[in-house]
């Protein structure tokens, strides 16, 4: 049984483990990096520390969204929290990054309870360059929850 | 016996005497170097640095080292009473004496395996040379009405120093609980305040005492002191902060007697046998007693006190540190928002802004404070070497001197760590094998000592490191040899290398190998785990060298995490750091001068600094930021049209490409971030706001001009902020490749903003600067030539009359020789008239004669006569002919620009007014030609 943080990018509902969150906030004063490329929005000073913010949507190929009312970042927990959690038994092995880094996302949703053979492979429907992210779906009653490969998101190619 | 103990005892005791001995190394190679000019002070810091670590050891029981701090305190107390003078051998003694300790604290519960035997032994010969017998004890008796025990064995010497310096001995004995803990000091704060106050001669915990274990936790554990100070008894209680029963005092009458008697230390301790140690014999009542007045007890004490210098530190966990940097940052952001949200209120609520000034103040010196604490002084690294290199060259046999520059530059703490290794390493190449013996170094007309210099500085937003050496340095041929031989390079590889590119072989993986190290005969040995060390940091390292002459190896760090000051510019609405390391200086080019001080250069904009030309980079351009101005008209923010900064001659024609398109074509434009679509192309805005735009204030130029290398270039900004004290954050992996910036950091207001990196915004914005500094040659020539022309002007020359009212001017450097000639020596042959010069005949030639002037005056008795240099044969000579002239009237340096003259003939340069005269400039040599009287010579 995993839990997943949902969250929108325009009408669509995404879904990402929990155990890879670190935290949830609205730091929205993103500062943009020059000649970075597309998918990076910019970077917030997370309480002293610089975290790496990435334009989710553009990332997944869809049009980059404007800062509103809903807005959040979601911040990853770095590979090396993530491997000291795994090792303490409290989690799955996962990687994102040695690096804070975080997604823009449209807004928050609820957390969603799924078993893992409830995921099932992403519909054929999707197009090529989205398909690259995804790990699965799930049905929800809210709709069809996307789950991102993180790995794949974050990674440079 | 240590488990008694607490841990954080043991360990606040370690770092305690680690830094004791951080602290004197410096004091004992002063000692060294000092001989017996010692100032008393820099011996009393060595002393109670020793004494401290042997009091806490024998407090914590760890005998080991206990006994060997307690003998390098008997041969230093020698020294500081003028018993003993300092000589290599003793610094010997006591250098080894202090690595052994070092040894000993690096692992404190084996203390007692590291062996010490042979520093015993050095420093015993010592003492023993001095007529002191290591260990002699000395029986003290207790007094009557204290609980104390009734005798104690002290060491004979140091219970003799105490008393020769006028002190009492006092039984002292403190509750662990009761007396130390519950007062809220720990053991060694109770250990440090008995030494401000006095002389520790023995502490101890005695477990003996404690019968059982419920005894020990009924009882409270007691620390036994054994005390000398110059206080009374009542004083010293209150000193050691003890109720005045549990200090009592040591008869010391009877010592006092034979010290007297016989003021020799041997002598003194010689009758008295050793005994039992007093903790075993408690039981007995102390025997009445009366104690010794001693003189100047409170200033004593005073000065005690005061004693030890430096300022006082506290360890910190550098987790802490961390979390406290990252709260005071929270802290800021709050604050601003606490502003934001009050700022409306302040005329409300009486007070309120003062308040709110004070809490913005705090925040600020609050965050700034805690950012400093990670920083620390690469002199923390740097002074270590002094040391190193002392004893490396009393092995070698070689004299070699360590200058420091730069220490206080700042690190964070952890780069400070880990530069340690590398530096060692190069340092110990250093003296091992780029410095000679003091006899080569002789015969290669050296001083025979060699110089090792650490130097370091911040530049061009990294720290330098640069250590030099004055040694034999590195032959780059046999470097390039081993390096062919091993087959790091090939031959062909190799003929395209510089010197320099070749030494720095010695830093490839595979190159440095024990023999390669009197081969190359300079450095080698390992420099490839130098640079990977280095490299490990995020730095590069580099070497330099010249045979005969020394090496200088650089190692350059980054800035990552490093506090550097940095210019804080805007562009549109964006603000980005520029170490100030890389910012050379300022221009402000106002609006009405930018079309003379910006030009263009093969299509790309420079600026004119003095007597350079600069290229200009306008930031916005480089980095894809929109340009952006303040509305004069609205102040609202708009889009600036102009391609270029020249353009404002032409507002109509820039537009359409008269101008080339700007470096970068702006991406900006793109609308990447999805800030809605790229904006539309106004209409061109009206030219007569345009050309107001142009000479108002708004439209001045900020430049910053920035260093890279040995190359200047302009930024153009748009606003110019503070100078800013900024921690540097490295780039995370996802903007890596962001080549302009070099970090990011947090401003004060909690934003983060990007630090340009000043050699990346070259490559960025593709400068060249060869194609300038080509034009620049070009200029500088057409400059000299223009010079040349103006000099050609710069005349001396020889003012001279002819007939009464007629002026002649000719140039000095056409003239040989100005004779004077009588009138009655002119010889007249025909039609010509000579003169008799130096046995010849020598033709003359009146002005008159050649030019329409009128005749020099015959009533004259005397006249000149002027003889014209000429070239013959590539040399000068003698012309074969003179002018006359009537006299001369001045030698003037004239810049004049010549005038056609009204007067025709051979020889005449033109006119010109001189000293209000009309003048006639005369070229001698043409008018000898127009005379018929050159032959065969050339002008």
């Amino acid at each position: 049984m995993s839990q997943f943080a949902t969250f929108r990018l325009g009408d669509r509902l995404f879904g990402l483990d929990i155990m890879l969150i670190r935290e949830i906030n609205r730091i929205l004063d993103i500062t943009p990096v020059p000649h970075a490329r597309d998918h990076i929005r910019g970077l917030i000073n997370l309480r002293g520390q610089i975290v790496t913010i990435l334009d989710l949507a553009v990332r997944l190929g869809l049009p980059s969204r404007d800062v509103g009312e809903e807005s959040h970042n979601i911040i990853l927990k770095t590979t090396g929290e993530l491997a000291a959690l795994h090792a303490a038994g409290t989690s799955k092995a996962f990687a994102t990054s040695n690096d804070l880094v975080g997604f823009l996302v449209d807004a928050i949703g609820d957390v969603v309870e799924a078993d893992d053979s409830a995921i099932e492979p992403p519909s054929a429907n999707v197009s090529e360059a989205e398909s690259q992210f995804l790990a699965g779906v799930i049905k929800t009653d809210a709709g069809l929850l996307v789950l991102l490969d993180i790995k794949e998101v974050l990674s440079s190619g | 016996m240590s488990s008694i103990v607490d841990e954080s005892i043991i360990s606040d005791f370690v770092a305690e005497s680690r830094e004791h001995l951080n602290r004197i190394e410096p004091d004992l190679l002063a000692m060294e170097q000092g001989g017996q000019a010692l100032s008393q002070e820099t011996l009393n810091r060595v002393f109670r640095a020793i004494h401290s670590i042997k009091g806490g050891a024998g407090f914590l029981a760890f005998e080991s080292l206990k006994g060997l701090s307690h003998a390098m305190e008997s041969v230093l107390m020698l020294v500081r009473d003028g018993k003993l003078g300092v000589n290599p051998d003793l610094m010997d003694a006591l250098f080894a004496s202090m690595d052994r300790l070092r040894a000993m604290l690096d692992d404190i519960q084996a203390s007692d395996q590291v062996p010490i035997a042979q520093e015993m032994g050095r420093l015993a010969a010592i003492l023993e040379g001095q007529g002191v017998e290591p260990g002699a004890q000395v029986t003290v008796q207790g007094r009557a009405g204290g609980d104390g025990p009734r005798a104690f064995n002290l060491d004979a010497q140091e219970v003799a120093s105490a008393l020769s310096h006028g002190m009492n001995l006092f039984h002292a004995k403190a509750f662990l609980h009761r007396d130390i803990k519950d007062k809220g000091l720990t053991p060694l704060g109770f250990l440090t305040n008995a030494l401000s106050v006095g002389q520790v001669l023995d502490a101890y915990i005695d477990p003996m005492e404690i019968a059982g274990l419920e005894a020990c936790l009924e009882q409270d554990l007691a620390v036994t002191l054994l005390f000398g100070s110059v206080l009374e008894q009542d004083l010293a209680a209150l000193a050691l902060k003890l109720p005045p029963a549990q200090v009592s005092m040591l008869d010391t009458k009877a010592l006092r007697k034979q010290m007297k008697a016989a003021p020799s230390v041997r002598e003194t301790s010689a009758p008295l046998a050793p005994e039992v140690s007093a903790p075993e014999a408690p039981a007995a009542p102390p025997e009445p007693e009366e104690g010794t007045e001693a003189p100047g007890a409170a200033a004593e004490a005073g000065r005690a006190a005061k004693g030890d210098n430096g300022p006082e530190t506290l360890r910190v966990r550098v987790g802490l540190l961390t979390d406290l940097m990252n709260q005071a940052g929270e802290l800021v952001l709050s604050r601003n928002q606490l502003l934001r949200a009050l700022a409306e209120r302040g005329r409300d609520i009486p007070g309120l802004n003062s308040i709110l000034q004070n809490i913005n103040q705090v925040t600020s010196e609050l965050q700034e404070g805690i950012m400093q604490t990670r920083m620390q002084p690469i002199g923390t690294v740097f002074n270590r070497y002094p040391r190193i290199i002392r004893d490396m060259s009393r092995q070698l046999g070689k004299q070699i001197e360590v200058q420091i520059k730069g220490a206080e530059a700042e690190l964070d703490k952890s780069i400070v760590e880990l530069l340690v290794d590398p530096l060692t390493h190069i340092i110990r190449n250093c003296a091992d094998h780029a410095i000679e013996s003091p006899e080569e170094r002789k015969k290669a007309r050296k001083n025979p000592t060699g110089q090792i210099l650490l130097h370091a500085y911040h530049q061009g937003g990294q720290v330098i490191i640069a250590i030099k050496d004055d040694g034999r340095g590195i032959d780059p041929k046999k470097v390039l040899a081993k390096a062919i031989a091993k087959g790091l390079i090939k031959e062909s590889q190799a003929r395209d290398m510089s010197e320099r590119e070749i030494v720095n072989l010695v830093f490839a993986p595979g190159f440095s190998t024990a023999e390669a190290v009197s081969d190359i005969s300079g450095r080698g040995v390992g420099m490839d785990v130098v640079r990977s060390n280095t490299e490990k940091l995020g730095g590069h390292v580099e070497l330099e060298s010249q045979v005969g002459q020394g090496t200088t190896v650089v190692l350059r760090l980054p800035l990552t995490l490093a506090i550097i000051p940095s210019m804080i510019v805007g562009v549109s609405s964006h603000r980005f750091a520029i170490p100030q390391v890389n910012v050379v200086e300022f221009v402000w080019v106002r609006a009405s001068e930018v079309a003379r001080r910006i030009e263009r250069v093969h299509g790309a904009e420079v600026l004119r600094l003095r007597d350079q030309l600069l290229p200009l980079i306008r930031l916005a351009d480089v980095l894809g930021i929109e340009r952006t101005y303040l509305d004069p008209v609205t102040g609202a923010r708009r889009e600036d049209r102009r391609r270029e900064l020249a353009d404002r001659r032409a507002p109509g024609a820039a537009e359409e490409g008269e101008a080339p398109p700007p470096p970068e074509a702006s991406p900006g434009k793109r609308g990447r971030k999805g800030k809605g679509a790229p904006p539309p192309a106004d209409p061109p805005p009206p030219v007569a706001r345009l050309q107001d735009r142009r000479t108002d204030w708004r439209s001045d130029y900020n430049i910053v001009v920035l260093r890279v290398g040995s190359n200047q270039f302009g930024v153009v900004v748009d606003e110019l902020y503070d100078i800013e004290e900024i921690v540097v954050k490295p780039l995370s992996e996802f903007i890596q490749m962001c080549k302009s910036f070099s970090g990011a950091t947090i401003m004060g207001d909690g934003r983060v903003i990007m630090i340009l990196d000043a050699g990346g915004l070259v490559t960025q914005a593709h400068l060249h600067f060869t194609d300038l500094q080509a034009e620049e040659k070009l200029r500088h020539e057409e400059e000299k030539r223009k010079a040349a022309v103006a000099a050609s002007r710069r005349r001396s020359v020889i003012v001279c009359t002819g007939a009464p009212g007629e002026y002649f001017a000719i140039p000095q450097d056409q003239i040989l020789r100005l004779e004077k000639i009588q009138i009655t020596d002119i010889q007249r042959v025909g039609d010509r008239e000579f003169v008799d010069y130096r046995g010849h005949g020598l033709p003359l030639v009146k002005l008159e004669r050649v030019i329409a002037v009128k005749p020099v005056s015959g009533g004259l008795q005397e006249v000149f006569m002027v003889i014209p240099k000429v070239i013959e044969g590539g040399s000068v000579a003698q012309a074969k002919a003179g002018i006359v002239i009537s006299d001369i009237m001045d030698a003037l340096d004239v810049e004049v620009e010549l005038e056609p003259a009204k007067v025709d003939g051979p020889g005449i340069l033109g006119s010109a007014i001189l000293q209000h005269n009309l003048t006639l400039f005369l070229d001698p040599i043409e008018m000898l030609r127009g005379a018929g009287l050159l032959q065969g010579a050339e002008a």
